[in-house]
């Protein structure tokens, strides 16, 4: 990051190598369509290199929080698309396909949240539902207790546990 | 905050979904507390191998190319935060003024009284806690310090304090004492990806010395200091736990 950050040779594509497919995939589950999800890409990347020196190892590992960055803004993106479209159905699943999507975009995005599925069969429902909806739509626990009709102290720990779930059981798949 | 309450809360912190002062108050928790430190760890490779498992995807091709020519396009175009010597005050509001101003005067008129009355280091170190309070009433998220030690001769001790602010308005203060020293040393402050070159010391007869900035920058990611002259190491100095 520190290579990346003051220009190195090299470090860019090292960085972008990396991470491009992860957060590429993030825009396809989470915006539904190509364009979208490349412009993700590069606004993730633009977002790393201005803010390069907010990353705090003390407060995890690189990966996540790339990846965090990246769904910050995917989430913003989600955000603007709602306010656009000023319409009931926008409050709909974050994930529901945008109009223009390809059918071939289609597949791709319907894979990659087959693939989801499957990573969190390990889960329990609601701890699946929790996660989902804290990490594909960002919402608060507040938000997820709200909308799952469950206690605030259920679904932070529906979520927390969900991720500890994950991480041991995809650990032992690799 | 207990165990259970940042434990409570960690995976909202990891996700960002928390509020400013809730983050604050938590990540005040995690410098003193390795216990929650390897839970939020725990949480983090759980978010990662998810993310690889779960949406792991061969962008197009040429996507490579665009987003390093943004990448390239972007390092020339000046960044207040990125590029901020941070020498001197690059952005100063009548708040920064006053909390700099008395806050240097305060310090540096304990800092000298410490070294009349018993020329130990570790004094001053005690003193810059006093002014969490004063210096969290002026918008600071956090008020950080690190004992300042040489690893040889001449002997240097002193203090960093770091203030964090949620206003923009940030600052660091250097004091140190160095029996016999003369001439200037170099500060520079040190995050994990980058450096802040503050201004010089300048040692007077009675080796004391002292140095200060203030800044928009972000300083949360700062914690240690080293202090050199000609490029060899005289001091450093990292901040402590809570």
């Amino acid at each position: 990051m520190r290579a990346f950050a003051h220009g190195e040779a090299g470090a860019a594509e090292e960085l972008y190598d990396r991470y491009a497919p992860r957060i590429y995939g993030l825009g396809m589950v989470m915006l539904g369509n190509d364009a979208s999800a490349q412009d993700l890409v590069q606004d993730t990347f633009v977002k790393l290199l201005r803010n390069a020196d907010r990353y705090d190892p003390a407060r995890g590992k690189l990966d996540t929080w790339v990846l965090l960055v990246a769904r910050s803004l995917a989430i913003d993106g989600i955000r603007r698309r709602v306010l656009d479209v000023r319409t009931a159905e926008a409050s709909a699943p974050i994930r529901e396909m945008s109009t223009d999507s390809t059918p071939e975009e289609i597949a791709e995005t319907m894979d990659m949240a087959e693939r989801a599925k499957r990573a969190m069969t390990v889960l329990s429902d609601g701890q699946r539902a929790a996660l989902e909806l804290a990490y594909f739509g960002g919402k608060t626990s507040a938000e997820v207790a709200e909308l799952e009709g469950i206690p605030l102290g259920t679904a932070k720990t529906r979520i927390r546990t969900a991720l500890l779930r994950l991480r041991e059981a995809l650990e032992e798949h690799q | 905050m207990t165990h259970e309450e940042v434990r409570d809360q960690l995976a909202e912190y990891l996700l960002g979904d928390l509020d400013d002062v809730s983050e604050q108050a938590i990540a005040r928790h995690l410098r003193g507390c390795g216990t929650c430190r390897q839970e939020l760890a725990s949480l983090s490779e759980g978010v990662s191998t998810f993310a690889r498992a779960a949406h792991e995807l061969d962008p197009p091709p040429e996507l490579r190319d665009r987003v390093l020519g943004a990448l390239s396009e972007e390092r020339k175009t000046p960044d207040p935060v990125r590029s901020a010597p941070a020498k001197r005050p690059r952005r100063m509001g009548v708040l920064a003024w006053a909390a700099a101003f008395v806050a240097v005067v305060l310090v540096s008129g304990s800092l000298a009284t410490a070294v009349v009355a018993t020329g130990r280091a570790s004094d001053w170190h005690a003193e810059a806690s006093k002014y969490e309070a004063f210096l969290g009433a002026l918008g600071g998220s956090n008020v950080r310090t690190a004992k300042i030690n040489s690893p040889g001769t001449p002997s240097f001790a002193g203090t960093l304090v770091l203030y964090d602010s949620d206003r923009d308005q940030s600052w660091g203060l250097v004091l140190v004492h160095a029996p016999g020293f003369q001439g200037q040393a170099q500060v520079t402050l040190h995050s994990p990806t980058h450096t802040i070159e503050m201004h010089p010391l300048e040692f007077e007869s009675s080796g004391d010395a002292s140095t200060w900035l203030v800044t928009g920058a972000d300083l949360r990611p700062f914690n240690s200091v080293t202090i050199t002259q000609h490029g060899s190491l005289l001091a450093s100095g990292t901040v402590t736990s809570d």
